[in-house]
Parts: structure tokens; sequence; C-alpha cells
């Protein structure tokens, strides 16, 4: 089951990354971004696929918190799933990480 | 690991059927390393004004030479190459295929250095196959040799440069192998087991020891190339190159399209042996450095 957030939140995602090298502990100094893309419409929501182009996130120890407001203009996002895609650097890394899958709901 | 071979210490392995090898047909493989230059023997059935049948050393100049004889006290021809580095290792080979011109060859580090005539036939010989000394004390290799083998038949340059890199000669031509020494081993009492079909096991005399003295380490029976562009720790890349087949006379490479590569992290591969084919088993997994879990900041439940 897909991690759900209800239409019109603005909440945030959380991505924890683990170094197999155990030598990063923190990427709060690693300039942390998302973007996300919807799945239904093959577009992107957030960003363009770029690390230029992508949102700013925070980072907290190895936590990239990406704080998502699922409101374009006011207009809550379609319900359906999207694809939260998080980035961030380590030296001359770029890494990209995801996609991670969740679903906006409807109310009942 | 090899094993460490000096003055008055050497490993006998004897005169079985298996290496008593007459004829035309002959080739000689091992790693070594030299503590310093000099002379040394690596692989010799062979005492000048004895019996000589075949040899392969370094010379006083510090050259790889091979020799063969006909069996008699006098008669021989050698193959030369050029002045080799010490505290290095080196892979050696040498080759006799059958008469004439070029019939007598010496490798290093997989490609030729000399070639030269050699119209000698070799005949049995009651001489013992020694490593490291042609005799006590004559000839003592200070160094140390692994990885040595035997085969009744002259390789191909292009088996030469396989073993060069590595291939266990347990791949190259297995029905011809009459002996292969990795000499990765310290059995009782120093022996060091034969691990071809003929299981011929040469025992110690003096002290061989084991050392780890790092070898590139050859590829085992088991195991098989791929290569991974990038540096560890700084950017892997999740791609790999696979390309071997092996056949009953030796390896052939795979053209780079025949690779085949799944998902991320992993790499797979396509061999064949004997003509039958083993498909997609999984030789090497690879994986990003940083690994990823999703969630929600604030759960609810």
């Amino acid at each position: 089951m897909l991690t759900e957030v209800a239409q019109g939140s603005k909440e945030e995602l959380v991505v924890i990354i683990t170094d197999i090298h155990e030598v990063v502990d923190n990427l709060a100094s690693s300039v942390p971004k998302y973007d996300i893309w919807d799945n239904a419409n093959n577009v992107y929501k957030r960003g363009d696929g770029t690390y230029a182009n992508a949102v700013a996130a925070t980072a907290s120890g190895m936590k990239i918190l990406a704080e998502v407001d699922h409101n374009s203009a006011g207009v809550p996002w379609a319900v359906g799933d999207y694809s939260l895609f998080v980035w961030f650097t380590v030296g001359t890394q770029v890494v990209r990480k995801g996609p991670f899958e969740y679903s906006v709901v409807g109310g009942e | 690991m090899s094993r460490d071979f000096s003055s008055g210490n050497r490993l006998n392995v004897g005169n079985p059927a298996a290496t008593n090898i007459p004829g035309t047909a002959l080739t000689l493989s091992t790693w070594f390393r030299q503590d310093a230059a000099g002379s040394g023997t690596l692989i010799g059935k062979y005492q000048a004004g004895t019996e000589r049948q075949y040899l392969l050393y370094v010379t006083g100049g510090s050259q790889l030479s091979m020799l063969v004889g006909d069996g008699g006290p006098t008669n021989f021809d050698e193959a030369i190459g050029n002045t080799l580095p010490n505290q290095q290792w080196i892979h050696g080979a040498g080759v006799k295929n059958g008469t004439g011109s070029n019939a007598l060859k010496v490798y290093v580090g997989g490609k030729e250095q000399n070639s030269v005539t050699s119209n000698l036939v070799m005949t049995t010989t009651s001489r013992a196959l020694l490593f490291g000394e042609l005799s006590s004390l004559n000839l003592p290799l200070n160094g140390q040799m692994a990885h040595t083998a035997i085969w009744d038949v002259p390789l191909t340059p292009q088996e030469i440069h396989l073993l060069s890199l590595g291939i266990s000669p347990l791949f190259i031509r297995p029905n011809s192998l009459k002996g292969y020494w990795p000499l990765d081993d310290y059995g009782a009492s120093g022996i060091a087991r034969d691990h071809s079909l003929h299981n011929n096991t040469a025992t110690m005399t003096g002290t061989v020891g084991l050392t780890p003295q790092p070898l590139r380490r050859p590829i085992s029976e088991y195991t098989l190339l791929v290569g991974i562009p990038g540096t560890p720790g700084v950017n892997y890349n999740d791609s790999a190159t696979v390309y071997v087949k092996i056949t009953p006379s030796g390896f052939e490479f795979f053209d780079e399209e025949e690779a085949c590569f799944v998902g991320e992290g992993e790499a797979m591969l396509r061999w064949e042996i004997a003509g039958v084919e083993n498909r997609w088993q999984v030789f090497q997994e690879m994986e990003p450095r940083f690994r990823a879990e999703f969630g929600l900041g604030a759960r609810t439940c």
C-alpha cells in the first residue's frame, strides 16, 4: 500500500538516506532538493527532473525533509499517484533517489 | 599467496608420467617474483651434463629463458627474453611448438620476447621435476612463485596472454594440462598440491614457506571478470562489462553486445562451458553508495 497524503495537504515527506560506507552522517550541507512527478499525467508537478530546477528541501542528519504543498495556486492536486525524487550532493556526486511513490487521496 | 624459495629449498614433483613429456609440444607457465636481480630456477626437469629435458629459469642477467633438450647430457635449444625487473610479479611462459624456425618461444607478461629455431625432440628422462632449484644448491630462485603449470601442447599466444591476465590454468586446455600447482597452499610437511587431474603433489625439500606476498589474484575456476568503471567510494557506476566464454580449448571473449545487465545494482552474465550455455548467472552484485527509505514526516495512525 502506498503512503497516502490527504488531498490539499501541505506536508513534510521524509526520505532517510544511508551511506553504505558510513562516511556521510549528515546531509545538512548537502543542498538537498526534491522534485515530484505526476504519474497519471506524466508531467512534473515540482521541478523538471534536473538538479538545477529542483525545489529546495532541508536535511536533518541523514533525513531529507521535503515540505510539499499539494496545491498549485490554491488548487488542490488531483487525487492520484505521484513520485517523489530527492537530490543531494556529496563531493562531486549529485545523487538523486527515487521514485518514492505515494498517493494523494480524497475525502470520503 | 605464494611459496617463498631460497637457496637449498625447493619443491619436488618427482618424475610422474604426466610431466615426463617427450616430443615437441610443451608449455611451461608460472608467476614469479625475484627478491633481487640474478638467476633462479622456476620449472626444471633438467641437469646439464646429465639429462636435459626442459627448463624455464631466469638467467644471471635476469632474463627469462626457456630451454628444451633431447634428454641427453649435451644438446639443448634456448630462447632468452629481455632483462626483467625484480621485486615485481611477472608472468613467464615458454612454448615448444614442433621443430624448425620459431619453434621455441619465451613470453613475459603475455607477450613474446624471443623465438628461436629448435629442431630438438624431447625424450623422457629419469630426472625429477623441481621448482626453485635445478638440483641441490644449483641455480636457486630467491623469490616467490605461484600458479605454476605445464601442458603437453603448445599454447597459442592468445592463451598465454590470458594466463598473464590472471586466467586460471584450469581454464586453458584442461585436457592437456599435465600439472597445475597454485602454490597458495602449504600442506603437511610443506607439500604443494597439484590441482590438475593428475594430482602429482610436490614435496618440500628444506623450507619453502607460504608467503602472503601479494600476487594479483588469479581468477579461480569459480570467478569471472567484471569490469566496473568508476572509483569505489567516489562515483559508483551501475554498469559492467562481461565477456568470458569457456570452451574445451580455452577462452573466448563474448562480444560486448552479448553482455547482459539487469536492473540497478546487478551485473549478470551469460557463459558457456563445453558448449553448454548457462544463462544469467549472477556474477557480482553492485549497489549504489546511498540507500533511501521513504515515509511521511508526521505519521498518522
